[in-house]
């Protein structure tokens, strides 16, 4: 399963909420999908859910084009938007059982469907509750619940994790490896980037609907920045090494924090190694060495400038 | 037991989702079954109420009497709650994500509209069940036979239906809040007024109840008038619902084409078939009153025409026609804000000619007088429509562009025709201190008041400014109309999406 996303634009009057973005992913990646408020990531989820029609360009997904084919679109899509259901008037249960007939499924698969989905999402507990009377988590189990009630091979999620406390994060992290591992290709949007970068295998950064940065998290953070950052720890002699340091090559900042030093070496991970060979040889006594990746919160900050359209 | 409870789960199964949840939501929920106690009691409290009043025995109208009050009961509680619990739980759900969320779903904008009012009349035959055994016992006081209640108790079902689909209706169109609740107390005047005027026609002497219907029913008379009702209200139903899903479909998808063809269908049996009955009785009144209703209608199609999409998506697009000879047609029943206008102003020219061929060929059906007027007022009122809707339409393009999108170019035509029609006339009666029909000379409204009283310098006046007016917004449209009659394609094989990199891993 292929989803391709081919130079989409969507233009409001003269406002260019997507600018010509293209970008592919397949069954099993999670892809983040990373840009400040205004970006344009909500309108291209939504384009992407058959909810929007795209001013030019196309996505397909497993061959199917959402522009001339949105009804079949709509069965390989789970969307799950950033608004929660909130009616008063009808339980967990009935909410679910009413999305899996407007599905299709009958009789006794729907029973089924709709008894494995509430296992599956927890909400087997709280099934004859109002939706009103559900706290925020609940309602994003359930709102992932609906979307996956027709056993969609594509989720597109909006936010999914805004305005959750850390036990529902961790909980929906954790659902939604387990839906990556069972094959499903999942895009997720978010503002909390650690979150991401701990289940996204990917990400693709937007400001003002242009692609500004994307590929795998390592290739995204090399995309970031040129530098390696390495924490050196030593048993003797802290303050002249870090003297030292500041002198020699390759080295662009030295940071002296508490009882260790944070390096920015110019280069690659080859700098790196030579910085500790030298180290060692002026007779240091390092006891940790440790690059820090450049995180995706980082790579965020330095590849996007804040400004909205 | 088993087997039936099986046979229940097939039957909904069988039904429309949206009327499984709604019905789900009504029986869930404490509103309906408020109103229901609310209502039995009121029925018991008035049959209670006649039951030991000292006339009711000696009354040979005592039954007809109460079956009044029992369907006044009825009827308001049918034509306002159901309608209006309908209509306002659509609008608060397109107010929110839900709407929304059932597009992604493979249901269809038609399956959600004719859901809800399958589900509202769903409450209505159940308040109509309730209703009925009370109504039944009416016919043991005498004065009214059973045929009588039950085709009155059918006839007021096909109003109640075409109030729900006119509740679904004003649901689905798109206001904020305030004008919802303009829209929702017009509509509650409108319905509560009505039902005195239902009241009137069944009881005021030679009314459908004092006229003893069991008599009638053998009758052709009866029978045309019943059936005159039921197509009347069937198409209303139709009309309203068709509307309510173009209202509701995603603006990519092609709202206005399922419209345009039942408009058109509608308009051609309508036709034949007054053409067939006022041939037949020598009269060409109900064609006439047929032909008024379309121009009256189209008039109204022309302003609702211009706010529709000057560029077609790449959905709509995608459905054109690739064959040259197909596009002229669907480019009329597309939609598109100039197909919609050429689509009204042909079916207007199409209605205008068919009575001046009938006039022609059956000079003696109509007096010379009565045709006159008849075609003065049916031509002044769609130029009318026509100049006021291009002229906001050029309004917006050259003085708005951008800023007001092109769904509000009907709010500007009914803008610059409140000012014709209600502002100058005001300002000049506030200067002059007199009233004068002639102020109305930029509005529709004055030859309609002005040929009635014989005052035709007036009709001849607004009949030239309106042609006038209509031409020069029509030469000033060409481009417009040409640039949408060029983009009217579908999209070049060529551009179909080409995958050269992933940019993403």
């Amino acid at each position: 399963m292929q989803i391709n996303v081919d130079h989409v634009k969507k233009y409001f009057g003269r406002t260019r909420a997507v600018d010509n973005i293209s970008f592919s992913f397949s069954s099993g990646d999670v892809v983040g999908f990373v840009g400040p408020n205004g970006a344009g990531k909500t309108t291209m989820m939504r384009i992407l859910a058959t909810l929007d029609e795209p001013t030019s360009g196309d996505a397909t997904i497993d061959g199917v084009s959402i522009v001339e084919a949105p009804e079949n679109a709509r069965r390989l899509i789970g969307y799950v938007p950033d608004a929660l259901p909130a009616h008063r008037d009808i339980s967990v249960h009935d909410y679910l059982d009413f999305f899996a007939r407007a599905y299709g499924l009958d009789g006794v698969k729907r029973k089924q469907v709709v008894e494995s989905i509430e296992g599956f999402t927890n909400l087997t507990g709280i099934r004859e509750k109002t939706l009103y009377a559900l706290s925020k988590g609940m309602k994003q189990r359930v709102s992932l619940a609906r979307a996956l009630v027709h056993d969609p091979p594509v989720l597109v999620m909006d936010e999914p994790a805004a305005g959750l406390d850390p036990r529902a994060r961790v909980e929906l992290r954790e659902l939604l490896r387990i839906l990556s591992g069972d094959g499903k290709a999942i895009l997720i949007s978010s503002h909390i980037l650690t979150e991401l970068s701990e289940i996204c295998g990917g990400a693709v950064i937007i400001e003002q609907g242009k692609i500004v940065a994307s590929g795998n998290l390592q290739e995204i953070a090399g995309q970031g920045t040129e530098q390696c950052t390495v924490v050196i720890r030593s048993l003797n002699r802290q303050d002249e090494m870090y003297k030292a340091m500041l002198i020699m090559p390759n080295v662009a900042a030295v940071n002296q924090l508490g009882g260790e030093i944070e390096v920015k070496v110019s280069g690659s991970e080859d700098t790196c190694s030579e910085l500790l060979e030298i180290l060692i040889k002026s007779g240091y006594r390092i006891i940790e060495f440790k690059q820090r990746g450049s995180d995706l919160e980082s790579v965020f900050m330095s590849v996007t400038t804040g400004v909205v359209q | 037991m088993n087997y039936v409870s099986v046979l229940l789960e097939k039957f909904t199964d069988s039904l429309n989702p949206i009327v499984v949840k709604e019905l789900r939501q009504a029986v869930q929920g404490r509103l309906f079954s408020v109103i229901l106690m609310v209502f039995l009691g009121l029925l018991l409290l008035t049959m209670g109420l006649f039951l030991s009043s000292e006339t009711m025995e000696s009354s040979f109208n005592a039954g007809r009497n109460l079956f009044g009050v029992l369907i006044s009961i009825l009827l308001g509680t049918c034509l306002l709650f159901v309608p209006a619990y309908t209509g306002i739980r659509l609008g608060a759900e397109r107010s929110d994500a839900n709407v929304d969320l059932l597009f992604i779903t493979t249901l269809l904008p038609r399956s959600i509209i004719w859901g809800k009012f399958l589900a509202a009349l769903v409450l209505t035959v159940l308040l109509y069940s309730a209703c009925l055994p009370f109504m039944t016992f009416t016919y043991l006081l005498r004065g009214v036979d059973l045929p009588s209640i039950f085709v009155l108790m059918a006839f007021t079902f096909i109003i109640a239906g075409v109030a729900i689909q006119c509740g679904i209706f004003l649901g689905c169109i798109p206001a904020n809040r305030f004008f919802r609740v303009i829209l929702g107390v017009g509509w509650l005047v409108a319905v509560a007024s009505s039902i005195p005027t239902l009241s009137i026609m069944m009881y005021a002497p030679g009314g459908l109840l004092n006229s003893g219907i069991g008599g009638l029913i053998g009758t052709w008379r009866f029978w045309r008038i019943a059936l005159s009702v039921l197509a009347g209200g069937m198409a209303l139903i139709s009309l309203l619902g068709l509307l309510s899903i173009a209202l509701i479909s995603p603006l990519s998808s092609n709202r206005a084409l399922p419209v345009r063809l039942f408009v058109t269908g509608v308009w051609f049996l309508t036709g034949i078939g007054t053409v067939i009955w006022s041939i037949a009785s020598h009269n060409l009144t109900p064609v006439g009153v047929c032909a008024a209703a379309h121009v009256l209608l189209h008039s109204i199609g022309l302003l609702i025409a211009v706010s529709e999409r000057e560029h077609l998506g790449l959905r709509i697009r995608h459905s054109i026609p690739r064959r040259r000879w197909r596009r002229p047609l669907a480019f009329l029943l597309f939609s598109g804000a100039a197909g919609g206008v050429l689509w009204s102003s042909l079916m207007i020219v199409l209605t205008l000619i068919t009575i001046v061929v009938l006039v022609e060929r059956y000079p003696l059906m109509w007096t010379g007088q009565f045709y006159n007027d008849f075609l003065t007022i049916n031509i002044v009122m769609p130029l009318h429509a026509l100049a006021y809707a291009l002229g906001a339409s050029i309004i917006r393009r050259r003085f708005f562009g951008n800023r007001i999108a092109g769904g509000y170019t009907c709010v500007i035509a009914i803008i610059l025709l409140g000012v014709t029609t209600m502002i100058v006339p005001l300002i000049l009666f506030f200067i002059t201190g007199t009233w004068q029909k002639d102020w109305l000379i930029g509005s529709p409204i004055g030859p309609i008041l002005a040929v009635p009283d014989g005052e035709y310098h007036l009709a001849y006046s607004s009949l030239g400014i309106a042609a006038v007016g209509a031409l020069l917004v029509c030469a000033l449209s060409i481009p417009w109309f040409f640039r949408q009659i060029r983009d009217f394609h579908p999209p070049n094989k060529n551009t179909a999406p080409q995958f050269r990199t992933n940019e993403s891993s």
